[in-house]
Parts: structure tokens; sequence; C-alpha cells
């Protein structure tokens, strides 16, 4: 059998430690940014795997479920006025509260759309242009060398954009947070779409956590054997070589995807299950989110 | 039909791009036989198995199924019908939302009956003992629960000639003993298995015949396991067991290591 020599420098130990206690890598601004990206994609999209809590949702046909989500979602886009899109919001509420959704994980859920819609609204209140403001609004406060302005339009401009997507963002994470994911795309298959786009939309789904997961792991074994956090550019050029690993292994991953499916009988069509019928709560359901849709039109 | 010829491959060679895969394979596999092939990793046993499925198209050479020769026809749904691949990464076989759709897949996309589909998702679930997953997303299961769903997913299609890739990797020993003991279940049936590996106490247990595939991506042993799981030289010169050295006081003790280990050398 081939001998292993150790080289001279690895043999010995270093000794008994002299700190208290282990030492808490620092993380850079990458491995920063990589895991916070991983931590909203998963808190924003991710459906429960596992059974939620029993409650009104949850009694409903997941068919019904995900195509009255779709109205209520719908009827948000087409209302016009602060009030009734309110009104909305306040309607998913209490869906939540009655099908058992904790408030601050649909909070931590529907905050990141906020966060990015006050991106669009902030500027509203800018004066870029400078001189008096074109709507009559006061001279304003200086912030930054810009005059920001306040105005009754200005703020209903931003409070209609917010509150729109509050009461649009709102209906979809109460749906993520009630169903299991299987229920959601089983809804997804009942909605009239071809099941091909469904099933596409699953496996690109099911395979962006599978890298992301990839991501996570390469992103803490680098941080596992790193002291000092590395410069900015080092670890530019470190992200790059890993995205292309990762293009790599996402390519490697979808030829065998389609190797198992070819398998298994697949030849470009795909045949699934009939769903079983409706209920009568569930063309309750729809009847009652259908009406919203209808006088949301008008509103 | 016990003995009747399932497949011939003659003159098999693959390469992916410059990188020879597979080299010279000429081989029958007859109906009922249980082929297990070892070779340690990197040596072309997937490679094989994706030929034996039609999914790869060999680069050199011929290969027959029951007689006619396998090219664009290994999508038919003859061909599907009776024979199943379990591929080495479960995460790759299974890609619908529940195990019960995963399971419905393979026989509903050969266009059998909604009422057969579920019948026979219903005994395979119970047979494997996987009814209380039925619901769970795949992704969601272990190791050992994956493998079990990605065997029980291919078993629904009810194969004559079942493929399986390193079947027993990542699995705990009580699921390794069930694996075993499926495989027996599928000899008694009259089912042909070929079993990619590089565990011998697998092939050990489970084979009729052993072939072995070296670092040269060449079969260099076909025969009886007592005749091929019990030759030091070939397996040690496949990389299949090692040699280990330690010392006992002052004398050295060398012997094979793996599951056939031969305690012959002393210095």
């Amino acid at each position: 059998m081939a001998q292993v020599r150790l080289p001279e420098w690895m043999n010995g130990t270093k000794g008994p430690a002299r700190t208290t206690g282990l030492m808490r890598p620092r993380r850079g601004f990458l491995e920063k940014n990589i895991e916070g990206v991983s931590f909203l994609v998963r808190e924003m999209v991710a459906p429960r795997v596992r059974s939620p809590h029993k409650g009104l949702l949850q009694s409903i046909d997941q068919r019904a479920r995900v195509g009255g989500t779709l109205l209520l979602v719908l009827s948000g886009a087409f209302m016009k006025e602060i009030g009734p899109l309110a009104g909305l919001l306040v309607l998913t509420l209490v869906l939540a509260l009655l099908s058992s959704v904790s408030f601050s994980a649909l909070f931590k859920r529907v905050l990141p759309a906020l966060v990015l819609a006050a991106v669009v609204a902030v500027p509203l209140f800018f004066d870029l242009i400078g001189g008096q403001a074109s709507d009559g609004g006061t001279a304003g406060v200086e912030v930054l060398g810009y005059r920001v302005v306040f105005t009754v339009e200005r703020l209903g401009t931003a409070g209609l954009l917010m509150t729109r997507v509050a009461a649009m963002v709102t209906p979809v994470a109460v749906l993520l947070l009630s169903t299991r994911e299987s229920d959601l795309f089983k809804g997804l298959q009942g909605l009239p779409v071809p099941s091909f786009f469904v099933t596409a939309l699953f496996m690109t789904f099911r395979y962006v956590f599978v890298l992301l997961k990839v991501v996570e792991d390469t992103s803490l074994s680098r941080r596992a054997r790193t002291i000092d956090p590395s410069r900015l550019g080092d670890a530019q050029r470190w992200f790059a070589s890993r995205a292309g690993l990762l293009v790599e292994r996402s390519l490697r991953s979808s030829r065998e995807v389609a190797m198992a499916m070819s398998s298994r009988g697949f030849t470009g069509r795909i045949r699934t299950l009939k769903p079983n019928g409706l209920k009568a709560r569930d063309y309750l359901w729809i009847g009652f989110v259908s009406f919203v849709f209808f006088i949301s039109i008008g509103l | 039909m016990k003995g009747e010829e399932v497949y011939r491959l003659e003159g098999v060679s693959f390469s992916y791009g410059e990188v020879p895969a597979l080299r010279d394979v000429d081989l029958r596999i007859g109906a009922g036989d249980n082929i297990v092939v070892v070779g340690a990793n990197g040596t072309g046993k997937s490679t094989f198995l994706k030929i034996l499925d039609g999914l790869y198209q060999p680069s050199e050479g011929t290969v027959s199924f029951y007689g006619r020769r396998l090219n664009g026809s290994a999508d038919s749904k003859a061909f599907r019908e009776r024979v199943g691949l379990v591929f080495q990464e479960p995460d790759v076989q299974l890609f619908c939302p529940t195990v019960f759709e995963e399971l419905c897949f393979g026989p509903l996309q050969l266009g059998l009956e909604e009422d057969e589909v579920r019948a026979r998702v219903e005994d395979v679930l119970s047979m494997l003992g996987l009814t209380s997953l039925r619901d769970r997303a795949p992704y969601s299961l272990s190791a050992g629960e994956k493998k079990k769903v990605a065997i029980a997913s291919v078993l629904t299609q009810n194969p004559d000639v079942l493929l399986l890739d390193e079947p027993t990797t990542g699995l705990d020993p009580r699921t390794q003993v069930w694996l075993m003991g499926l495989l027996y279940e599928f000899k008694r049936a009259g089912k042909t298995c070929v079993v990619a590996t590089h565990d011998l106490g697998l092939a050990e247990d489970v084979a009729d015949r052993v072939m072995v595939l070296d670092e040269s991506h060449r079969i260099v042993a076909d025969g009886r396991p007592v005749d091929i799981l019990y030759d030091k030289e070939l397996l040690l010169g496949a990389n299949l067991i090692h040699e280990h050295v330690h010392r006992h006081g002052k004398m050295v003790h060398a012997h094979s290591h793996g599951p056939n280990a031969l305690h012959d050398e002393h210095g």
C-alpha cells in the first residue's frame, strides 16, 4: 500500500488556543448580500411544505383558493381610489385571521414589496426641477440640496400606490401562508392553463431552491475558511467563478431531469390525473370573490 | 420468457466529447438475469445504464432490445413500458408536487387509465410502506425516503427490466436490507435487474452474474459472483478493494480491505 508522508510543517499540533471562545467569522459585503437575498426569496415566495393550521381558506378546494386569490389581486388592480383599496386590504386581513395566518409572518412577506413601492413613492416628494412647485405646493424643506414638497396630490398619489401594492400583495401572501406547496400547484393545475406551463413553473420553482441551497453552501464554505472579510474586488472575482459553476450545475440538473422524465415515458405532452369536483362551499367562495371583483371595476 | 435475450451490446463505446466513458462493450443480457455491474467511481457505470435505458446513443457499436436495434425507438411506448431506470440522484428524478403524483407520473405518460393508475399507486405505496408520505412534497423527504419514492415511481410502471444506479448510496443499514429484500422479490417475479454499484456486499447478496468495469472503461470480467468477488488481483486492479498495512508490535500485517477481504499476507 502507498505510504502517505506528511510534510514537515504538518507534524505536531498548535497546542491549546488562548482565546476564551470560538471566533465568529465576520461577514463581508458579498456574504451579507447572498444571505440576505436568499433569506428574502425564502421569506417572500416559499409556501409551506407541511400542513398549515386549519381555517377558512384551508377548507376550500385548492383550485377555488388559487382562482379566488387571483380575482382579489385583479380587484386591487382595477380599483382607482384609496378607500376601496383599503377596504380590500381589510377584507384580506379578515380572511387571514379566519385562516389562522400569523400576522407577523404575513407582515414579513408583505414588507419587502412595500419597501420597493416606497422606493418608487419617495421621489414624488422631491422637486428636482427647482423653482416653484408646479402643483402649487409650499416652498418645502431642503434635504440634501433638494427641495422636498408636500401637497395633498403628492401624498394622495403616494398613498394610492402604497395601498394598491399592499392590497395586491397581501392576498398572495395569505395564500402562500395558508397553502401547502403541493396544494398550491394542484390549485394551479385546476386553472385553465396548459398543464405543461404549470409543470414547468413547478420545476423552475423547485430547482431555484435547490440552486439557492448550492449558493448558500458555497458562501458558508468560504466563510468557514475566512477570518477577515475579503476586499470587494476579490469577493466579486470569487462570486463570478461561483456563478459559472452554478450555471454549469443548473444545466447538468436540467439535462438529468429531462432524461428522468423521458425514462418514465414523457414525450412532450404531460398527462395528469383529472381533479375531483368542487363542493358547495367552493362555489360560494368563488361567487363571493367574483362579486368583489365585479364591484371593484366601478370603484 | 426466462433466458430469452433481452439486450445485446456489440462493440459499444461512448464518450462525453473527448472524454471516454465506456469502451468496446460486448455482452448479452437474458430475461430474468440479475446482473450487478461493479466499478470504481467514474468508470462508466451510470453511462452504461443510460445506454441500456435508451437515453444515450452509443458513439460506436449497436444496442439491441429483444432483437431490435435501439435508436430513436427508445422513446416508444413498448420500450418505456418494459424498462425502468432508477437514477443515482433521487433529486433529479422527483419533480412532481406530491409523492402520490410522482408515482402516477410514469403510468399516466404511458397512457394507462386513471383508475388503474390510482390502484397501482395505492398498491405500491402500501407495498413499500410509503402510505403516510403520499401527500408530502418529495424534496422535503429524508435521503432514504427519497430513494424509496424514486424506486416506487419506477415500479408503478411495472417494468420487466429494472435498472438501478448506485441504489445503496446514502441509505441507512435498515433501508439497505429493505432494498435487498425488494431485489429478491423481483428475482422471484422473473424480472431482469441490472444494478450498478461499487458496493461489493450488495453484489454478493443479489447477483447471479457480476461484471467489472475498470478504470479503462472496459468490462474486464463477467461471470459468477463466486468467481469474481474472490479474485483479489482483479478487484485490486479495478480499484474496488485496497490493501491495508498495519503493525502488531514489530510484525507488519498486510491484507486487502473490502467485503471479501483475505487475510493472507503477513510480513
